[in-house]
């Protein structure tokens, strides 16, 4: 799954560890989520969603989806 | 282990730390009273049982401190601990049930008290696990 939530995040120029003080998670979570490596559970998408003001699907998008997109 | 990847509220952390650390050493305390009173009063079986026993409520209180750490975790925090603690419960499952097995066939020569040793063991490999575990996050 993609996300921008490192764009999100430099546009409010918050850093990690203030998102993760939003979030209630750890800054290595904010960390994981950006770079991939962790897909957050449905409560937590929807309140990053929340945090950011924004509709869910505006912050995350199923890889698969991207690419049959671009091709 | 990074500290930040333990519980991310400090508060959590230090009390899961004291209350492990309190429960350790009563446990101890408790066991080698046990021991000592067994050998030295010569208690029939029963009563070496009873002795016995009085570890397992020490051992509770350090599983309680342990289940309130994890659900102090965020979700990936639980996630890790989760596969950490799955790969340290597969590797000691297996590895003694396989020493055992050695030992049968005296592959291996009979260890004394072999039991003693699982728990650290346990421990090591929890931690071992975990750090493998954080670097697949990172």
């Amino acid at each position: 799954m993609k996300n921008r939530l490192r764009v999100l995040r430099a546009e409010r120029n918050w850093s990690q560890a203030d998102l993760a003080t939003r979030l209630d998670v750890s800054r290595q979570s904010v960390n994981a989520i950006e770079t991939g490596k962790y897909d957050p559970s449905l409560p937590l998408a929807f309140k990053i969603a929340r945090v950011f003001d924004l509709p869910i699907e505006q912050i995350f998008s199923d890889e698969s989806e991207v690419q049959a997109a671009a091709e | 282990m990074s500290a930040d990847l333990w519980p991310s509220n400090s508060a959590s952390a230090n009390k899961f730390a004291r209350e492990v650390w309190v429960g350790v050493a009563l446990y101890l305390v408790a066991m080698a009273i046990g021991v000592l009173m067994s050998w030295r009063l010569h208690l029939p079986q029963w009563g070496a049982i009873l002795m016995g026993s009085a570890t397992i409520g020490y051992a509770l209180s350090m599983l309680r401190a342990l289940l309130r750490m994890l659900s102090s975790l965020d979700e990936m925090q639980r996630r890790m601990q989760h596969e950490a603690l799955l790969i340290t419960a597969a590797v000691v499952g297996f590895g003694s049930f396989a020493y055992s097995m050695f030992e049968v066939t005296g592959v291996v020569p009979t260890m004394p008290h072999a039991l003693f040793f699982v728990l650290p063991v346990m421990i090591l490999i929890w931690r071992v696990a975990f750090l493998f575990v954080v670097r697949r996050y990172q």
